[in-house]
């Protein structure tokens, strides 16, 4: 071989690194970085120039540094280590999820010159795997609000209790979420969480749901099957919508929590239970207690400790923050590079009202990203039904202390009707009239009262789908 | 004024996420006059927190840090002093003295203005350590 191969060698391999998607890192035997591929640059968010000569814990950042290098091991016994897991904090302080080979490098004497690392962001792939676990971390749930900070900044001891927890929230707020990570917390986390929807079963379907059944109990039981209490057991039990439920099963379930004992449909046997319950509703339980609607020795039993989630809208500062995670969460699961959302979309998600709170806001980002492509989103890929609403409108329920405008209330309905059939019938105006049952001069004059204003695109050449 | 640091042998812990040691340290008249140690389970956030209230600590200086720890942490009224790196006596000491901590800022740490989140509010809050 003579001097130019070897040249020539060097430059393939430098293009060889550059180009490939994987950072790889070689460090000294002193652990300063000597070299830092361009991958690496964009993983870590750290420039070539700032990382090399530092030593590599303070540019890799990974939770094994500290105390399971698989660098180190490999410099020690001298061999490689392929693909451990790991992660990253990497310059915006994002968890990077990693995978990590290591190896030692050598000169073409056979000498160690130091080690090598390369890694792979494993963001997607994690991603998906949360996606279908369903595992949620504390992390899951970040916040600006003073609010939601105090309620983090409980969390850990409400989690270390291991009493009832109540969640009172709105539909959409994240109480599923908030029950996870006081589950995640807690020192039950390595046991199951389950979850069940109490007010979408009739009684009977709930308590064979929760308690489980012997065979024989009734027609089609074949067989025992075990309730969510045994399945949930030494976890935790989260009953959503509790508000919901019936007097008589209210009755059951307090027994069960009173007593940590519960029987299977058609059994005789009484079993006990470890099970720690988390209670969430988007009622007013209390309300519900002086109404009559929900017994109040169950609802001091499950009111040990309330929590309650603000909507969206009491927590606006949140919007931007979500925005950005619900982004880079569809970026990743769609293999996508929108780069966010311009100043015009922003503005009027900041002003919108959010009924259906953290979920809409999360359907809505989804909406645009269908219509967005790779560009930045703008006004034209939200849903009509954000676009087309008067700036300040206000649609959400009206709390009982509250003086209610009929005249509003009857324009806010009025609004969305003709909103929702625009959309029904692609912004074609004349389909739209059709489908109201007006004349179409007649609708233009309510979008005029109302202040609605229709989108750029025009659904006059769209035929009505009725048509 | 209390102050911890999350240390790895003589230098700062490279990751507060996954740290065990913390330092803490009793800091008047521009130097350190205590230090004790308190070790945690690595990762174990509700310990670390645990630690940080029952202590009093009032500025907790770290290394890389990542957003959601830095929120929970925030919520205990603690200052987040983070992205440092080096020898942990001597950005105490410094820290300390009210000198600036700037020149141990961890490689990427964005201080022009262009991060963002809790980077914008962390980082402000650094300059305005560097400056005292």
């Amino acid at each position: 071989m003579n001097p130019g191969d070897h040249r020539i060698s060097s430059i393939a391999n430098e293009i060889i690194l550059e180009s490939i998607s994987d950072g790889v890192f070689t460090v000294d035997h002193e652990w300063r970085i000597t070299s830092f591929n361009r991958a690496a640059e964009e993983i870590t968010g750290i420039p070539r120039a700032e990382a090399i000569g530092r030593y590599c814990w303070e540019v890799f950042r990974s939770n094994m540094c500290e105390g399971d290098c698989a660098l180190k091991r490999t410099m020690k016994e001298g061999k490689s280590f392929v693909n451990s897991s790991t992660y990253i904090v990497n310059s915006e302080g994002r968890r990077i999820p990693i995978s990590v080979s290591t190896s030692l490098l050598k000169n073409v004497d056979d000498r160690v010159l130091g080690g090598v690392e390369t890694f792979r962001d494993i963001s997607v792939v994690e991603e998906l795997r949360r996606e279908l676990s369903g595992c949620v971390q504390l992390g899951d749930m970040v916040s600006r609000s003073s609010t939601m900070r105090h309620i983090f900044g409980i969390l850990e001891q409400v989690a270390r209790s291991g009493s009832t927890v109540l969640i009172e929230g709105e539909t959409g707020t994240g109480k599923e979420v908030l029950a996870r990570a006081i589950h995640n917390l807690s020192p039950r986390h390595e046991r199951p969480f389950v979850a069940i929807n109490c007010g979408a079963l009739p009684d009977t379907l709930l308590e064979s749901e929760l308690f489980g059944y012997k065979a024989g109990a009734f027609t089609g039981a074949e067989r025992d099957k075990p309730g969510l209490f045994l399945a949930a057991e030494g976890g935790t039990l989260l009953l959503d919508e509790m508000g919901d439920t019936s007097p008589a099963f209210q009755v059951k379930l307090l027994r069960v929590l009173e007593e940590r004992e519960f029987q299977p449909l058609g059994g005789v046997e009484r079993l006990r239970s470890d099970v720690r319950v988390i209670a969430a509703t988007n009622r007013d339980l209390s309300q519900l207690v002086g109404e009559g609607m929900f017994r109040r020795d169950l609802f001091y039993r499950i009111n040990i400790i309330h929590l309650k989630l603000p909507p969206l809208r009491e927590r606006r500062e949140d919007i931007p923050l979500l925005i950005d995670r619900f982004v880079a969460r569809m970026n990743r699961l769609r293999d996508r590079a929108v780069a966010g959302i311009d100043q015009e979309a922003m503005a009027l998600l900041m002003e919108h009202s959010y009924p259906g709170n953290i979920r809409e806001l999360e359907n809505i980002i989804e909406h645009a990203f269908v219509l967005c492509g790779n560009e930045t989103i703008g006004i034209r890929h939200l849903p009509a039904g954000i676009v087309l609403l008067p700036r300040g409108h206000v649609d959400r329920p009206v709390s009982a202390g509250e003086a209610v405008n009929l005249e509003s209330a009857v324009s806010s309905t009025e609004t969305r009707v003709i909103l929702e059939a625009l959309e029904r019938n692609g912004y074609n105006r004349r389909a739209t009239a059709k489908d109201l049952g007006m004349h179409t001069t007649t609708l233009f004059r309510r979008l005029r009262r109302l202040g609605l204003q229709l989108p750029e695109r025009d659904g006059r050449s769209v035929r009505s789908p009725k048509n | 004024m209390r102050v911890a640091m999350t240390v790895w042998g003589d230098r700062i812990s490279p990751v507060l996420d996954s740290a065990r040691t913390l330092l803490i340290a009793e800091v008047a008249g521009g130097q350190v006059v205590d230090r004790r140690l308190e070790f945690f389970a690595a990762g174990f956030l509700p310990q670390l927190m645990q630690i940080i209230r029952q202590q009093a600590v009032e500025v907790l200086i770290c290394g890389a840090v990542s957003q959601e720890l830095a929120s929970c942490i925030e919520t205990c009224d603690v200052e987040l002093v983070p992205f440092l790196a080096g020898d942990a006596e001597l950005i105490l000491e410094t820290f300390a003295r009210g000198q600036s901590v700037a020149v141990f800022a961890m490689p990427g740490c964005r201080c022009s203005g262009k991060c963002r989140n809790f980077m914008v509010d962390a980082c402000r809050r650094k300059s305005d350590l560097c400056r005292q």
